[in-house]
């Protein structure tokens, strides 16, 4: 497809998800995290699909005006999924699955196993799996069953005893059934078979009495890019429930079905699934890489995993110490996760909630997760008569059932909550703590570029800012009273607040560097994202670049930046898009500013999504100590050859599949190695023969 | 009240466009630091000048937004607190129906801010922020706080306060009551004659409206004072000459509100207001022939704040010179500003502080006693037959700054129990009091009755000294010339007998 100034969002993410293929392609990573990456690919493939593919359709059938013509992204997106599929199969059937084979992990097939193992495993189906299983047979009297999305489903063609027409019949494997089930285990072997393939071999137990043609696996993907108008929503809780309650209603928008499906029963899904032929994808092996993540969880073979780095102890907080204190005695202070520790959010929420002095606490919570430590701990606060407000956001996509659980629970223990604002998704991630001391009441903040959850933040580069700046809490407390609906936008002392003053605050941080900017002095323009796709952002750099200002760009995902469409832009803008065993996820925007330098870090990217559509925030880094850790965290990703990609035509990217040579310069790496060796020299400095604690129990 | 660590204190005010809260954290030494401000635009104004009353819509949406208030307090543990109402709520025929729900729903008890109460802002504010280049202290000035319904005019000679009056007039008034025919542009020619007529019955008050200087405040004023000065670089006060006014009028009376809002960035509320309080200024600079105009900076909230910090944590109410200004420009008026008032003001203050244990009141009342101690031979203006009954209408009906409604209907009470009847039920003057309020008027106008006999009996305060007996109150009359009064000071004492059941003798 031919590029224009902007790079179509849709292209650019099936860009950034050959990237992460790649991960699957470099022979550098383990092998176990090479098969990682293979799910992780299938896994975005779904949400790419249930999401935006779904609104190109939308597009499309509705005639809606669109940035590119629908009809010809959705061929395009179609032909580049089926080639990147193709690409991943030739990774997991060519290279990976063989060498762990080798290695002692083996994905084997029922025909492969001897007879005690065959033996072994019918006990097993009929204990373990057959309960659980339905088969359904579709007939006249039995119409076509609901298709759960994204679920594993087999395909039986057969013929009853006795009759000569053939049938067809739905076998649905539930979720609570794990994808890949272990034959044998032993110190330097492992051996596991696929669920599809345990089931086929068993189908006698299932379907007595029929002659079976043909077991054929297939999945289904919907359309989950559902709409809510919240303007006429009464209850916003019951609205997504009831929306939630519908998916396996929805519309198909994908099948896969195993490549060497008959032509026949093709043809009867395709008609009974009212599936177009152009939306029906043929995988040339297991369908539903998600379920390798289960293999991938094994730790029994080191060396074909990522090597351990645990997060290290923060430096600012002593052992022993409260975070309020190790706040007030700092006065404010970062964490880098997951290179450092991301207890001490959960233990400030901890003592906060035991803590007779703390009168409030207020967040922000959009991606939870299970058994979160942090609502367990705002449970605890309500439950001890602390005025707790949580902001839960239901309708952070494929969270809303968790979401809606802690709500409940939250809401029960006597803490306000609230579900955002009609129209608005609260991304921001705020914690603000009122706490009466003995010089007055005294507020403490925890802003991050990362959720409030304890799992991703063992995953997820994300920088989170503790501290009990005044001008700061003003405008957190501010912005918790127009999230809570409890005020209108005030005036912002120091943070920028989308879709208030965001996107104009950053156009003219944007226009300000131009202006500053001559041929002598050149200016800055440093930013970290996930996603840069906002046309007039793109615009407002490509201006900036024009008038000697260097712009780099570290945008892990879709980047609809094309320096290439403009000479004089070109030559001044990088793009790095970092790929690695974490996912880089935190936000930073630096300016320069003749000098006097500009730095803000926070929720947002560059989207209209984010600057439009949702409550964002960016927060100013003033301290110097904390702007120089930026800094070395920007070197880092700017100087990355190993697994950082350059953009070198648009929406191309160099490819570091054989960079092994570059390891030195991985930042990911170099950032632990890092923050290990300050913390090392912190704890010479303050006991020389003390060891490095670890929090092993945060360990991956 | 004193306080030896930092306290949270918050102040609400319902305004006639919206409500807003105010929670700062206030020092030993009275210095504050705001740590939140909450607002919510709710046009209780425009309802209440159209329709008289405040709908059930509107007092559901505030149950809600007080509801939430109370929250904050909460979070903040928060005991003091002033919420007060203004001419929205106060012109509303429901406002009590309206206060009592609001209360019901939050807990939080909400009360009518008199125009005259603004007075004592203004005040406040003038003082605060007006350099002392202006000349406040030493030249005539005219204060105009123009509000959405209603504007405060007062007038200060040397720094001391002459008169104050509240003229139903306001930005968003002007609004309602223009012809729906009228384009915006058109508003200047059409309204005139309605702020001359507004103003009017001012020119009758004061015996003269010329002024050195012109102060006016108000949202509305400060967004014009913006307008004309482009920036504020920090400044309490900006200045701004007749001439740039009248630029600035000239500029946004052609343009609509639409544009209004478009070219100065300011919201679609102020934009209205614009025009509105161009013509009131306009007619401010007319009427003092003042050549400039200053505008104080600091917004109503802030200053309800600090008179609230004042209040609470000050050893002295900064406007009690200003009150005791203002009625002694009332005794001026009704002729009895003599010496024998202020004899019996003194002697009053004295028989208060010296009778401390008896009465167990404070300086709130002790207060209020001297006012009724000068303003208690008004009525005689009117007439010497019962003019005890004259001067508590009189004092009914006047604004005094800084007194509330109830405050001056302690003092025109105490003032009409000086002589003659004691308090009985059936007077209607005596119903319109709670018991607690009784309790006051009797002690007080107890005390003022002595004081009225020994002002008229001894040439000073000084020539008697006073001893509390278990039975009795003993007076020494130093001065022997008085001993032939002492029969009618015994008189006067009966009330004083009847109150506090002890005799007063006299020796």
């Amino acid at each position: 497809m031919k590029h224009g100034k902007c790079i179509n969002r849709e292209i650019s993410w099936l860009e950034f998800n050959s990237r992460v293929l790649d991960e699957a392609a470099d022979k550098g990573n383990p092998l176990l995290e090479r098969l990682k990456f293979l799910a992780i690919f299938s896994s975005n493939l779904d949400e790419f699909f249930m999401v935006r593919v779904a609104e190109v359709m939308h597009h499309y059938e509705g005639g809606i005006p669109f940035d590119t013509n629908p009809s010809e992204l959705l061929d395009f997106m179609r032909r580049k999924v089926r080639e990147l599929i193709e690409r991943q199969y030739k990774y997991l059937n060519d290279e990976i699955l063989p060498a762990l084979a080798e290695k002692g992990i083996e994905i084997s097939e029922c025909s492969k196993l001897n007879v005690a193992q065959l033996g072994m495993m019918r006990k097993y189906f009929i204990s373990e799996i057959h309960p659980v299983l339905t088969p359904i047979a579709i007939d006249g009297s039995h119409p076509f069953p609901l298709i759960k999305n994204t679920g594993l489903e087999l395909l039986v063609r057969l013929v009853k005893e006795g009759e000569e027409e053939e049938r067809f019949a739905i076998i649905e494997v539930p979720t609570i059934i794990q994808r890949f089930v272990t034959v044998e285990k032993t110190e330097d072997r492992q051996l596991y078979i696929n669920i599809g393939d345990l089931i086929r071999q068993n189908i006698d137990l299932l379907l007595s009495g029929c002659r079976i043609i043909e077991i054929s696996p297939f999945r289904v993907t919907r359309d989950m890019d559902f709409y809510l108008d919240e303007d006429r929503v009464g209850d916003i809780l019951s609205e997504i429930q009831e929306e939630l309650q519908k998916t396996t209603r929805r519309r198909i928008i994908r099948l896969e079905i195993f490549s060497k499906m008959t032509d026949k029963s093709r043809k009867w899904l395709e008609t009974n699934l009212q599936v177009k032929t152009e939306d029906v994808y043929l995988i040339p092996g297991l369908l539903d890489l998600k379920g390798f993540f289960r293999v991938t969880g094994n730790r029994d073979f080191p060396e074909l995993i990522d090597h351990e780095l645990p997060p290290l102890p923060s430096l600012c907080i002593n052992e022993g110490e409260k975070v309020f204190d190790a706040i007030s005695r700092n006065g404010s202070f970062i964490l880098h996760h997951p290179y450092e520790s991301f207890s001490p959010v959960i233990k400030m929420l901890e003592e906060a909630a035991e803590d007779p002095d703390v009168l409030a606490i207020k967040q922000t919570l959009y991606r939870v997760g299970n058994n979160s430590p942090i609502v367990k701990a705002l449970i605890r606060a309500a439950l001890n008569r602390k005025q707790v407000t949580v902001l839960i956001e239901l309708k952070a996509r494929f969270d809303e059932e968790h979401n809606i659980a802690w709500a409940m629970e939250l809401a029960e223990a006597g803490a306000h909550v609230i579900y955002g604002i009609a129209g608005l998704k609260v991304h921001c991630k705020a914690l603000l703590i009122v706490r009466r001391e003995a010089g007055g009441i005294n507020r403490y903040v925890h802003l991050g570029t990362g959720n409030y959850n304890d799992k991703t933040a063992k995953l997820y580069t994300d920088i989170g800012l503790f501290c009990n700046d005044k001008m700061l809490a003003n405008d957190i407390s501010a912005l918790f009273n127009v999230i809570t609906g409890f005020s209108k936008p005030p005036v912002w002392n120091k943070i920028m607040v989308a879709p208030f003053n965001l996107r104009e605050r950053i156009i003219y941080l944007i226009n300000r560097e131009s202006r500053l900017a001559t041929k002598e002095n050149p200016g800055h323009i440093i930013i970290k994202a996930n996603s840069i796709i906002d046309p007039e952002m793109i615009e407002c750099l490509y201006n900036a670049a024009k008038k000697n200002v260097k712009i780099d760009l570290i945008i892990r995902g879709v980047c609809g930046i094309n320096p290439f469409s403009n000479k004089d832009a070109a030559k001044n803008i990088n793009v790095v898009s970092i790929l690695d065993r974490f996912l880089e996820h935190s936000r930073i925007y630096y300016f320069r500013n003749n000098g006097a330098e500009e730095y803000f870090i926070g929720s947002s990217d560059l989207m209209p999504r984010n600057l439009d559509r949702r409550i964002e925030i960016l927060f100013p880094i003033d301290k110097k100590e904390i702007r120089r850790e930026i800094d070395i965290i920007i070197n880092c990703a700017l100087a990355d050859r190993r697994k950082g990609r350059k953009l070198i035509k648009p929406n191309t990217y160099s490819s570091t599949v054989n960079a092994g040579r570059y390891e030195k310069l991985r930042s990911q790496i170099k950032l632990y190695n890092f923050y290990k060796n300050r913390y090392k020299e912190h704890l010479e400095r303050i006991a020389p023969q003390q060891e490095i604690k670890v929090f092993k129990s945060l360990s991956r | 009240m004193q306080t030896e660590v930092p306290v949270v204190m918050a102040t609400i005010d319902i305004g006639a466009h919206s409500v807003r809260m105010l929670i700062a954290e206030v020092s030993p030494d009275m210095s504050f630091e705001v740590m939140e401000y909450l607002e919510q635009r709710i046009p209780l104004g425009s309802d209440v000048f159209k329709n008289g009353r405040i709908s059930n819509k509107d007092i559901l949406l505030l149950c809600e937004i007080f509801r939430n208030f109370r929250q904050k307090m909460d979070e903040y543990d928060i005991k003091l607190y002033k919420a007060i109402a203004t001419s929205a709520v106060r012109e509303a025929s429901n406002s009590d129906i309206f206060i009592e729900r609001i209360e019901q729903a939050s807990g939080i008890k909400v009360n009518i801010f008199e125009g005259v109460d603004g007075a004592r802002l203004d005040y406040l504010t003038v003082n605060r922020d007006i350099p002392a280049k202006y000349g406040f202290n030493k030249k005539r000035m005219l204060i105009a706080d123009i509000g959405t319904g209603a504007c405060q005019v007062s007038a200060y000679e040397n720094g001391n306060i002459c008169f104050t009056e509240t003229i139903r007039i306001g930005t968003l008034r002007i609004l309602e009551v223009m012809p729906s025919t009228v384009s915006f542009a058109g508003m200047k020619q059409s309204l005139t004659p309605f702020v001359n007529k507004s103003f009017g019955e001012l020119e009758h008050i004061a015996y003269s409206l010329k002024a050195e200087g012109l102060v006016a405040m108000g949202s509305s004023v400060r967004a014009i004072a913006l307008l004309a000065k482009g920036i504020n670089h920090g400044e309490k006060a900006l200045n701004i000459s007749h001439k740039k006014f009248n630029e600035i009028y000239l500029t946004a009376a052609q343009k609509s509100v639409e544009k209004i809002v478009r070219d100065y960035k300011i919201s679609h509320g102020l934009a209205e207001a614009i025009t509105p309080c161009c013509l009131i200024i306009d007619y401010l600079f007319r009427i003092t022939g003042a050549e400039h105009l200053i505008v104080p900076m600091t917004s109503t909230k802030d200053a309800l704040l600090l008179d609230f910090i004042s209040q609470t944590f000050g050893e002295k109410d900064y406007f009690a010179p200003q009150i005791e200004s203002i009625v002694k420009r009332l005794a001026e008026k009704y002729k009895c500003n003599n010496s024998y008032t202020m004899r019996t003001v003194l002697i009053a203050e004295m028989l208060f502080s010296n009778l401390q244990e008896l009465h167990g009141l404070g300086q709130k009342e002790l207060f209020l006693l001297k006012i009724a101690a000068h303003l208690h031979k008004a009525g005689l203006f009117i007439n010497n037959q019962a003019y005890h009954k004259h001067s508590y209408y009189l004092i009914n009906s006047s604004d005094i700054p800084g007194i509330n409604r109830r405050g001056r209907q302690i003092v025109a009470a105490v003032a009409r129990y000086h002589r003659k009847s004691f308090p009985k039920p059936a007077h209607f003057e005596y119903m319109a009091l709670s018991p607690h309020e009784r309790i006051v008027v009797n002690k007080l106008a107890a005390i003022l009755r002595v004081a009225c006999g020994l002002a008229e009996a001894c040439s000073s305060e000084k020539h008697f000294k006073l001893k509390i007996k278990e039975d009795s109150v003993e007076v020494k009359l130093l001065n022997s010339d008085i001993a032939a009064d002492k029969a009618y000071l015994e008189m006067d004492a009966g009330f004083f007998f009847h109150v506090f059941a002890r005799r007063m003798i006299f020796i």
